[in-house]
């Protein structure tokens, strides 16, 4: 018997953590449709303030609004990190200057460690799926959504050669935020990359 | 006796003071040339071996020469010599013993005189007077060579030079270009650039980004000086040779190198922390119905060395779903001049922030040090969340920011009756059973008070009587039923006898149970929940929140109640597990009242049967790539230290360097190991016994001995 | 009646008479002393050695330079060996050698050994009889002290030199003087925390790992030499789960073949291997809530519980009446089963030391079932730090083959005097002889 995987998204509180309440049952049908992994299915929600945290190795958190983590859940997320845990964090703004931006870097900064820009080499992006060229765009960089940004690279906190935070601008969550259901109307399935997230979690 | 005979006795007499003096005069010799020579080979470092030969020899001599004056101690000088100290004998001595002789009368009548005459006061006056110089003398000289050996255990125990620095100085056989070493220190300018100096260093901490200029004596040709593998330029400077470096942010090792020798100086950079900030007020999260008025806001701001300036920013976050606007600033910015703390004040005006419904404004303190060298160091306070209600959240919000609810106080409760539980089954073997069963039904008691606490919640929440536990008010003992909460029985007892004490009609009575019948439903549930099943429940399954809410209160009830039952019989081994399933429930509780606030997420279950495996593509997965051992060193460090404790035994200078090596490098990947190296080193410089300390170091290094039982299976465990 | 001239002469002729027979006596006693260097007489009696604070030493110089027909040494502790072979040489040359002692001398063993881990840990076993304190150190100071002897164990990340174990009346030493060829080990699972924890546990330790991790059907995350499974390429092959199913005939080969296997959660239900393992699997069980986080972690974690164990099945662990880890040996190899799946909720859950104990007890599993061959060190272990390059790992035993078991002292022998008294009364009366011969020559003014 292997215990299941289980998609955690990140409770915080200074932010709207629940945003993007979709993503996580459209990432479990992903990883069902390409992997034999057992996986739960449906996601759970943790509080990083709370112990629970250490029950799931990956944990998602996207958000719009500013991010400032309180001294609990600062102390929570090094403890993790040290572990062996992984974050998963998505702009869901996708804008460099935006609040969110500016905000959860400072502060992953100061619970974990700097963000760097992950080369697009990395293991991450032949995890299961091979992307040559990086991070996938998303519709909503591609579409501009008034700013045109496309960002070219991911960025990561490492402990030694391993993530511990994985962060993106790239606005996944709205990518990915939509019914799985949904996905027979589309010709490419664009949530291949989240797939390798968790593969990469899972495996390395 | 015949006065031949006397002169013969007197003469054996003068022959041994003779050798007396001779010998006295031989040892006295000894000890001169042995003391010299002693003061003159330390200094000169030789060994003594030679000295003592050369005393020895000398000491031959003289008594070889004084010895030579037993050959003149015939008869008849000794007669004279008699004859001179005792003149009354007239000559009459010397002419008895003439061999020549003399007729028989003219003997008697010697013999007769000179048997009345003694000169034995004179002999032994002469004697005395013989050996009592070269006695004196031969003591001096023994005092003289014990003050020589005792000047130079003393010289060579006085320690080398104190410095006036914080740090520690080197051992004393410094090279001769190092002997006078220097480290001029040197701290950045926005640390005040104070200057120290370190007299003879072997180690300098100081801040990051300090200077540190090494000097001595001297031209400098032939030093070569290099940090961590990078040359250090060396430079003359007067009559002294410089060599400057900058204390980096890594700890480093500054060899200085000569023909005559070399010398390690380690240097320990000393982080600038940031400030800490403490937010005064706002004193919590608060949520408004209308923005107006204006918020004060006041922190405290420290710092090791000096702040520059604080304030208070703000970000607002206008918008909703996918569609936010936000807007920052700061207040009450101001400038502190260096001081190493302050405070910060300020007003937020809420009628200028313009706020609507639905707007967050994020705020916190920050203060910045002036360290120009790694920052400037910035810290921040927590942050507080105003929000400004929206129309449809009035009803399901608090206006004024709550106290902490009831499950988290129970929550510190249950972790303390678990440590005292605990604590008290670890006693349990020294204890009487009497003593044990009366302290364990003390715990027993304040479990009961903190399990109705948490009835009275559920109850409370159930819309009940907050004494709704068999009618029981707080400070009761509760009945002796030892029965859990069972649905039916007390949900309906409770409902209907309140609304019978309120005189209410039949049909709300009526009302009652079929409220009661919810509930017992409910409880019904929570008492599945506690059953015996293989798999914590856990709440995400639930169809209502509000079920969700409760039951992992009513499993914590139900765990409450039975720990109690057992803490009644003195059995705090098997009522520890029901304690700890309660705390963990509660703790899941408070979670679930977090999530439940903000309105339940919609749940989406993915049939996961249905969609396995349908993906059309397939992954191609890279190969893993090895992690790093997590502490190769650590193995090498424990070798390195063994080796170093064993050369101490041989060479402790050259084992204080290799210690010097060792914790220079293990300050960052074994801080505690460094600790103890540090210890260890200083008791080896001072010349006391480190044995106790270079033990503890090993154990740190080793991260202590596995021991156990030689077991079954070979090794393993 | 004689003049005084003819008793002067008299005098004379007499002392020199004297200091004539004094000359002879000087001149016999160095002839004497000659003849004893050169024929040392052979003595009758027993002589008798007591090892004091001087120790053996000066005795066993005397039986070499003596050769008494028969010594006896009485020992308050076992010798060093190098006072054990010298008495043992004695005996071989002809003298009978017997001892005893006043008290018993406890019956002690030491042995180090390396262990199959990274980094070269050294094992060393101690077993002393007799309940008396024993400390154990090296070249580098005291180790340990165990207060009551008896049998232990210790593991030493480092070792200088000699390891000593000493006692009230024994000194044991040993050295590790092999070390281990450690290969890779295989990781086989499914991806999921328990394999990507088990993994980075295992490397942070310093193992160094190879996987095959089941992602999908045909698809896998591999690391690491990968190949057949034989003892050339790997220490331990580690079964996570049933996707080790594909390699089960292939481990249960190699396990008979020396390879180590560690059978974890409900690997042991695999085919081919299950017939290998220490028991059943039994139906899982939960773990006690809160006890993760607790001083005894693994009682919080799930566990399949090893059912009825074999005969020939070595309990390692338990929870409360349930075999939670068990090994066996088979064939050449080793088989360890352990029940729990679900290890890794340790790590991170766990507290403050949880990351560091989950390794080292990944570690442990993996080493105790470890092949890895012994290699001579090129040194040979002549030549240690502290110098000394014999060890003496069973003083007693050591004893006891050299000279025989304890024998009490035969009563009936007399003992000896001491053979050195006699040379010293020649030797003194040579001196004295002389001395006296030259002062009365020089008193009477002869030269």
């Amino acid at each position: 018997m292997v215990s299941e995987f289980v998609f955690a998204t990140a409770q915080y509180e200074s932010g709207d953590w629940d945003s993007a309440p979709l993503v996580p049952a459209n990432l479990i049908d992903s990883v069902a449709r390409y992997t034999s992994l057992a996986v739960a299915p449906t996601g759970a929600i943790v509080a990083l303030a709370s112990d629970d945290l250490f029950r799931f190795p990956l944990v998602f958190l996207t958000g719009h609004l500013p991010v400032r983590f309180t001294e609990a859940e600062r102390t929570n997320l090094r403890r993790y990190a040290d572990r062996g845990g992984m974050l998963f964090v998505d702009d869901h703004n996708h804008d460099i200057d935006g609040a969110f931006h500016k905000t959860a870097v400072e502060e992953l900064g100061r619970a974990i460690g700097p963000l760097a820009q992950l080369p697009n080499t990395h293991a991450l992006y032949s995890a299961f799926f091979k992307f040559p060229d990086g991070p996938p765009n998303t519709s909503h960089e591609l579409n501009g959504w008034g700013d045109n940004l496309v960002h070219s690279h991911l960025l990561a906190a490492m402990r030694g050669d391993r993530v511990v935070v994985l962060y993106s601008n790239k606005d996944y969550s709205s990518e990915w935020g939509y019914h799985p259901d949904n996905k027979r109307f589309l010709s490419i399935d664009n949530t291949k990359f989240g797939v390798n997230v968790i593969v990469y979690a899972l495996t390395r | 006796m015949r006065p031949l005979e006397r002169v013969r006795r007197t003469r054996r007499t003068l022959a041994a003071a003779i050798a007396v003096r001779a010998a006295l005069w031989g040892v006295c010799t000894a000890f001169i040339v042995g003391a010299i020579g002693i003061v003159m080979t330390r200094r000169a470092e030789a060994s003594t071996a030679a000295v003592w030969a050369l005393a020895a020899v000398a000491a031959l001599g003289v008594l070889v020469q004084l010895l030579a004056a037993w050959r003149r101690l015939t008869v008849p000088r000794v007669a004279l010599w008699i004859e001179e100290r005792v003149p009354r004998l007239e000559y009459a001595l010397v002419t008895a013993v003439d061999p020549v002789g003399s007729d028989a009368l003219v003997s008697a009548a010697l013999n007769e005189r000179i048997a009345a005459i003694s000169w034995q006061s004179e002999t032994r006056r002469a004697v005395l007077r013989a050996v009592a110089r070269p006695t004196v003398a031969a003591l001096a000289a023994l005092v003289a060579l014990l003050i020589a050996q005792r000047v130079d255990v003393a010289a060579a125990r006085r320690p080398s030079n104190a410095s006036v620095s914080t740090t520690s100085t080197a051992t004393r056989d410094a090279p001769a270009p190092f002997a006078r070493l220097v480290a001029v220190v040197r701290t950045p300018a926005y640390a005040g650039g104070r200057v120290v100096r370190v007299e003879s260093p072997a180690s300098v901490a100081a801040l990051v980004g300090s200077t540190i200029a090494l000097e001595a004596p001297g031209s400098g040709d032939g030093i070569a000086a290099d940090l961590g593998g990078a040359s250090v330029p060396v430079r003359r400077a007067g009559d002294t040779w410089q060599a400057s470096v900058t204390m980096g942010q890594r700890p480093a090792l500054l060899r200085l190198r000569h023909p005559s020798g070399e010398r390690i100086i380690a240097l320990e950079p000393k982080p600038d922390s940031i400030p800490t900030v403490r937010l005064g007020a706002p004193a919590r999260d608060t949520v408004m119905r209308v923005a107006r008025g204006a918020i004060s806001l006041s922190a405290e701001t420290h710092d090791d060395l000096g702040l520059v300036n604080g304030g208070f920013e703000y970000i607002v976050s206008s918008g909703e779903g996918e569609s936010f606007k936000f807007r920052s600033g700061t207040l009450g910015a101001r400038s502190f001049g260096g001081a190493t703390s302050g405070a910060l004040g300020a007003s937020l005006s809420l009628d200028q922030l313009a706020l609507k419904p639905g707007d967050l404004v994020h705020l916190r303190a920050v203060a910045r040090d002036g360290n120009t060298v790694t920052g400037p160091g910035v810290g921040a306070s927590e942050t507080r969340v105003l929000r400004v209600a929206r129309t449809g959240e009035y009803d399901s919000v608090a206006v004024e920011g709550a106290a902490p609810p009831e499950a988290d106080k129970s929550l510190i409760s249950q972790r303390m009756l678990i440590i005292l539980t605990e604590a008290l089954e670890k006693r349990r073997p020294r204890l009487t059973r009497e003593t044990l069963v009366s302290e364990s039904r003390s715990i027993g008691r304040d479990q009961t008070r903190l399990r109705r606490r948490v009835g009275d919640i559920i109850f409370q929440r159930l819309g009940d009587d907050p004494t709704g536990e068999h009618g029981h008010g707080p400070g009761e003992e509760p009945a002796a039923d030892t029965a859990p909460l069972r649905g039916d029985s007390v949900a309906r007892d409770s409902s209907r006898r309140a609304a019978v004490r309120a005189g209410r009609s039949a049909r709300d009575v009526a009302a009652a149970d079929s409220a009661d019948s919810a509930r017992a439903a409910l409880l019904r549930a929570a008492s599945a929940a506690t059953g015996s099943g293989e798999e914590i429940l856990d709440f995400e399954g639930d169809e209502t929140p509000v079920v969700a809410i409760n039951r992992p209160l009513l499993e914590a009830y139900n765990a409450m109640w039975e720990a109690s039952r057992e803490l009644d019989q003195g059995e705090t081994g098997r009522a520890l597990p029901p304690m700890r399933r309660a705390l963990e429930a509660i703790q899941r509780a408070r979670q679930a009242e977090r999530i439940y606030l903000r309105g339940k997420a919609p749940a989406v279950v993915v049939d996961l049967a249905r969609i396995r495996l349908t993906g059309k593509e397939t992954g191609s997965p890279s190969v893993r790539v090895a992690r790093s051992p997590a502490d190769p060193a650590a193995a090498r460090r424990a070798e390195r230290l063994a080796a170093a404790i064993e050369l101490a035994s041989r060479t402790p200078a050259a084992a204080i360097d290799s210690l010097v090596l060792l914790r220079i490098e293990s300050l960052d990947a074994a801080p505690s190991l460094a600790a103890a190296v540090a210890d260890a080193i200083e008791a080896l410089r001072g010349g006391n016994d480190a044995t106790a300390l270079l033990a503890r170091a090993r154990r740190v290094a080793e991260g202590g001995v596995r021991r156990g039982a030689v077991g079954a299976w070979s090794g393993a465990w | 009646m004689r003049s005084r001239a003819d008793r002067a002469k008299g005098a004379r002729r007499i002392r020199e008479l004297a200091e004539r027979v004094l000359r002879g006596v000087a001149l016999a006693a160095l002839a004497a002393l000659f003849w004893r260097a050169l024929m040392p007489p052979a003595p009758k009696a027993m002589s008798i050695a007591r090892s004091d604070k001087a120790g053996l030493t000066p005795s066993l110089l005397r039986w070499t330079l003596d050769a008494p027909s028969a010594a006896h040494a009485v020992l308050d502790r076992a010798p060093d060996p190098q006072s054990r072979d010298w008495i043992a040489a004695l005996a071989r040359s002809g003298t009978a050698v017997s001892w005893s002692s006043p008290r018993t001398l406890g019956a002690s063993a030491v042995v180090a050994e390396p262990t199959p881990e990274p980094y070269g840990a050294t094992r060393v076993r101690l077993a002393a009889a007799g309940g008396d304190p024993v400390s154990i150190g090296d070249a580098a100071g005291l180790i340990d002290t165990l207060p009551r002897g008896g049998a232990s164990e210790l593991e030493l990340s480092s070792v200088a030199g000699t390891i000593r174990a000493s006692g009230a009346t024994f000194t044991a030493s040993t050295a590790s003087r092999d070390s281990l060829s450690l290969r890779p080990v295989l990781v086989l699972g499914t991806a999921g925390w328990e394999s990507k924890f088990t993994i980075a546990a295992l490397e942070e330790r310093g193992w160094r790992v190879a996987s095959r991790v089941r992602v999908a059907p045909n698809v896998e995350v591999t690391q690491g030499p990968l190949g057949a499974i034989d003892t050339s390429r790997y220490a331990a092959v580690i079964a996570l789960d049933s996707s080790a199913a594909s390699s089960a005939g292939a481990i249960a080969r190699y396990v008979r073949d020396g390879g180590g296997v560690v059978l974890a959660g409900s690997a042991a239900r695999l085919g081919p291997v299950s017939a290998l393992a220490a028991g059943g699997v039994g139906r899982r069980m939960a773990g006690v809530a809160g006890a993760v986080a607790s001083s005894t972690p693994r009682e919080g974690l799930g566990v399949f519980p090893v059912a009825a164990p074999r005969g020939d099945a070595v309990v390692l662990e338990t929870r409360g009446t349930v075999v939670t880890v068990a090994a066996r040996r088979v064939a050449a190899g080793r088989v360890l089963q352990s029940g729990y799946d679900e290890t890794w909720r340790w790590r991170m859950a766990g507290g403050d030391e949880a990351m560091t104990a989950h390794r080292e007890w990944w570690s442990r599993l993996v080493s105790a079932v470890a092949y890895a061959p012994l290699v001579r060190r090129a040194s040979s272990g002549d030549v240690t730090l502290d110098g000394v390059g014999a060890t003496d790992e069973a003083p007693l035993a050591s004893l006891i083959d050299a000279l025989g078991p304890a024998s009490p002292l035969d009563s009936r022998l007399p003992a000896t005097t001491d053979d050195t008294r006699m040379t010293r009364i020649l030797f003194a009366a040579a001196l004295a002889a002389l001395l006296l011969e030259w002062a009365s020559r020089r008193l009477r003014g002869a030269r």
